[in-house]
């Protein structure tokens, strides 16, 4: 038996405080698709970035056709022909499509780069592999199926043997699917290794030949997907344990509606979203990336413009075309990115708290020391760690960043918060100050809806869960009656109980023949 | 909750050891260049000390420090404003040419000084409603502005005669043996350092030039406050117009020529950031103070003009290193405090002891 093109044996990689890859070792052969699949944050981009180069590894080897290959920049990668096609797009938006597919080896005469045979050569290229991207279009006009497909044939070619796509279909729709998945499937054909990270069953039951599953940077099975089902597949991704909780339900009140939302949608994004959130309750938002949760935030929130769609607050439709209407209106949101979007960095822990509620305010008169009164008020109740409220914010912790951010809202008062990741990369302990807090606003009749990647975190602080994917709510779930596999089957898309509600006919069939067998 | 905090003010306030001087906090090193470079000129050329030099020093920092104060808002949101000297020489011509047609002092200020807001305006609404970068957008009103000034006079400096103790007061006169603008410069930098530290505005500056987008997260209005801050430097810039004009009773249309450098200079001199969101007024006084001095000492040590330019280049650089250095190091001895007390229980109590 000939060794694989590709073997990584026994990797791990141990950053500060997390064990990202424990003892994880694949194999891929030429014309074969191996599927890479786990949640969010269980170590596949780590094994991908180790594999490119961009990482290293504590221990462990890869090996090359069964020699040992030394991997330790991406130019090593390449030279070995191992290519990657990461979900951020590597390409000059401002360049035309042969100077992006030929980068760094274009033809020259006399020292000079020979335009005209560039582009002959890429056309001839893009021909070859049935694409029928125009050469000398510039990057930024075209469609984003189009750059991913750019994206390929840059890495092909560069005579690679191995190709790794991460995500390559997160961000498209249908048809574009179809024409990437076909693609891949002709490179099998003509011999490439490749490995397949998607978190869409049914993509991969359409197109894997074989599978590994890690789960908290573990390998969590692997095989052949002719041997396993959806189902199966979903219940060795899930089952983490939340660490140092125990659900308390919270108290609804059910006659109060805090927030309606009814029919919002934005063209490509968001498709009919429709819920109520009662005060007192916890709504927990759950999906995959790209399923359109943050998005749905920020529209509520009006920070993004919608098509169509109607928002009610206490039972009064309102119209939200800014965040300030928004906030007027008693809603708040933490956002994803806490960095950016939610903190000042550039200001103290003092200066930040009352930011909203000065906004609120308007024109109005700034009192430094109540400020500082009112920042060593949440140090204390929110146990913000921070030995001076009047250094620069962007000094403290991630989770004390965060305390802060709630601070924020918490002084201007909210009667709905929407929390957006609002544990993403912060300490054990910090995340459980949070669950804390976001139950003691709930207790005070705050309507919370918390968005997160984190299933059991959904799970335990929920009183409902609404599962999004693809840019609609595809299922509304009772707090005590979900469990991890049936959120995860319905943000998949690949459950056996909404096989039927899936559109991509062929791909489908194959799952739903898997289930019958 | 804000009983709580209220509960907590008196807890927080008593752990609070001192209290850094509003505005000053990481902003002290071009003040600290500021007085040694005031004792090397004492100890070189000791008439640098006479009160009549002292006086020119501040008076020659006056126009420049009035344009720089309006300057401050516009760095502080991340923007620029390049278009401040052709302001001035608008507002200059402008009073000029209604001094002469016979409208009243009273009249004459308020229209000039409301004109120069406008184009402010227009620089803002360029800005953030259009989306233009503010380094093109002010540079465009740049070039219309001084085209503008030299169309309504033809070219030529227009003379006027207006015999009036404001006017002797905003050139050449002043209080005493203090100058006019010395007053004028130092009034509306506190005003500007007032409206920075303690109007929700001059906050929501600071936020915008954090992150906009956080800014507008939290609702604050970034369109209208960022409109705000460039009519501020325009009006400032219109209040150094009539300055320079007082000054020689004469509305030059050329006058205020580089006058943005020097503005800009005396702003980042100061330890204002281009990135915006860091720095304040105090700062920015001592910037334009600086940039007087050094021209001063130069004078005075008989340095020939062009030579004088490559000094005044060079401190610039030495002063903006030096204060971006000293930042530096503070906020790593900052971050160090709080990270390192992070999930230690000792470290973290011995801190609050500390405080």
């Amino acid at each position: 038996m000939t060794p694989a093109r590709l073997e990584m044996r026994s990797i791990s990689k141990r950053f500060v405080g997390v064990q990202a890859l424990d003892d994880v070792s694949l194999h891929v052969d030429d014309g074969e698709i191996l599927a890479l699949v786990g949640e969010n944050g269980a170590g596949k981009s780590t094994l991908i970035k180790v594999l490119a180069g961009a990482e290293h590894p504590d221990s462990g080897e890869i090996l090359i056709e069964g020699e040992p290959a030394g991997i330790q920049t991406p130019l090593d990668a390449e030279r070995h022909g191992i290519a990657t096609v990461y979900q951020e797009l590597n390409l000059f938006p401002a360049l035309t499509v042969a100077e992006n597919l030929l980068f760094r080896s274009y033809p020259k005469t006399r020292g000079f780069i020979n335009w005209r045979g560039a582009r002959r050569e890429a056309e001839q290229f893009l021909q070859s592999m049935g694409m029928d991207i125009p050469a000398d279009r510039r990057v930024a006009e075209l469609s984003v199926a189009e750059r991913q497909m750019l994206e390929i044939a840059k890495a092909l070619h560069r005579q690679v043997h191995i190709l790794i796509l991460d995500e390559p279909t997160a961000v498209l729709g249908g048809q574009d699917v179809d024409r990437l998945l076909e693609m891949v499937r002709s490179l099998r054909d003509h011999g490439i290794a490749t490995i397949f990270i998607s978190h869409r069953l049914e993509e991969i039951f359409g197109l894997a030949d074989n599978y590994v599953v890690l789960k908290d940077g573990r390998p969590a099975g692997q095989g052949s997907i002719a041997d396993t089902s959806s189902d199966a597949l979903i219940s060795m991704m899930v089952g983490r344990e939340l660490e140092g909780f125990a659900r308390v339900p919270t108290q609804r009140d059910d006659d109060r509606e805090a927030l309606r939302v009814e029919g919002l949608s934005r063209e490509g994004v968001l498709s009919d979203i429709s819920f109520r959130l009662q005060k007192g309750e916890v709504l927990g938002v759950a999906g995959l990336r790209g399923a359109g949760r943050t998005e749905m935030a920020r529209a509520i929130f009006g920070a993004d413009p919608i098509d169509g769609g109607e928002v009610a607050v206490g039972g009064r439709a309102v119209a939200l075309r800014s965040p300030t209407d928004a906030i007027r209106n008693g809603i708040g949101l933490v956002p994803e990115d806490r960095a950016t979007q939610g903190l000042f960095k550039n200001l103290s822990t003092a200066e930040n708290i009352p930011m909203v509620a000065l906004a609120a305010a308007g024109l109005s008169a700034v009192q430094p020391r109540a400020e500082r009164g009112v920042a060593a008020g949440y140090r204390t109740s929110l146990d913000i760690r921070v030995a001076d409220v009047t250094a620069p914010v962007g000094t403290l912790s991630g989770g004390n960043q965060q305390k802060v951010v709630l601070a924020k809202w918490l002084e201007a008062g909210v009667s709905v918060l929407i929390l957006d990741e609002p544990t993403r990369g912060i300490d054990v302990g910090s995340k459980r100050e949070i669950y804390g807090i976001i139950r003691g606003l709930a207790k005070d009749g705050v309507g919370v809806i918390l968005i997160s990647s984190e299933l059991p975190e959904v799970l335990e602080m929920s009183d409902r869960i609404l599962v999004m994917r693809q840019g609609r709510i595809v299922a509304d779930l009772d707090g005590d009656e979900a469990t991890e596999e049936s959120v995860m089957a319905h943000a998949v898309g690949g459950g056996s109980d909404v096989v039927g509600a899936t559109d991509v006919g062929a791909v489908v069939e194959a799952t739903a023949k898997e289930e019958e067998g | 909750m804000r009983s709580d905090a209220a509960a907590a003010d008196r807890l927080g306030a008593s752990k609070l050891p001192f209290r850094v001087p509003g505005g000053l906090r990481g902003n002290w090193m071009p003040l600290a260049i500021l007085v040694l470079l005031v004792a090397i000129t004492g100890l070189v050329s000791p008439e640098f000390f006479q009160v009549t030099n002292l006086l020119n020093v501040a008076r020659q920092a006056s126009i420049v420090g009035v344009i720089a104060v309006g300057m401050t808002f516009v760095i502080l949101t991340g923007g620029i404003d390049l278009s401040v000297g052709s302001i001035l020489a608008i507002s200059a011509v402008v009073m000029a040419i209604m001094a002469e047609a016979g409208y009243p002092l009273i009249a004459i200020l308020p229209t000039v000084i409301a004109l120069a807001t406008l184009v402010g305006v227009f620089n803002g609404c360029g800005v953030a409603l259009f989306g233009i970068q503010p380094f093109i957008m002010t540079l465009a009103t740049l070039v219309i502005g001084r085209g503008v000034a030299l169309r309504i006079t033809d070219g030529g400096p227009q003379e006027f005669f207006l015999p009036n103790g404001v006017v002797d007061f905003l050139g050449s006169g002043g209080i005493g043996r203090i100058p006019g603008p010395l007053i004028v410069f130092a009034v509306l930098a506190l005003i500007g350092w007032a409206v920075l530290r303690h109007l929700s505005f001059g906050r929501f500056l600071y936020a915008i030039g954090g992150s906009q987008e956080a800014a507008r997260l939290s609702g604050v209005r970034t369109k209208r406050n960022l409109i705000g801050a460039y009519a501020v430097s325009g009006a400032c810039a219109g209040i150094a117009g009539i300055m320079t004009a007082s000054r020689l009773s004469v509305g030059d249309p050329t006058a205020g020529n580089l006058a943005e450098l020097d503005a800009i200079a005396a702003v980042v001199i100061g330890g204002t950031s281009l990135m915006g969101g860091v720095g304040g007024m105090p700062g920015t006084v001592a910037g334009a103070l600086l940039l007087a001095v050094v021209a001063n000492l130069l004078n005075l040590a008989g340095v020939s003009p062009f030579d004088q330019q490559i000094v005044k280049g060079v401190v610039i650089l030495a002063a903006v290193l030096l204060a971006g250095q000293a930042l530096r190091s503070r906020s790593k001895a900052a971050r160090r405090t709080p990270e390192g007390a992070e999930g230690e229980g000792t470290s973290w109590s011995k801190a609050e002891e500390e405080t």
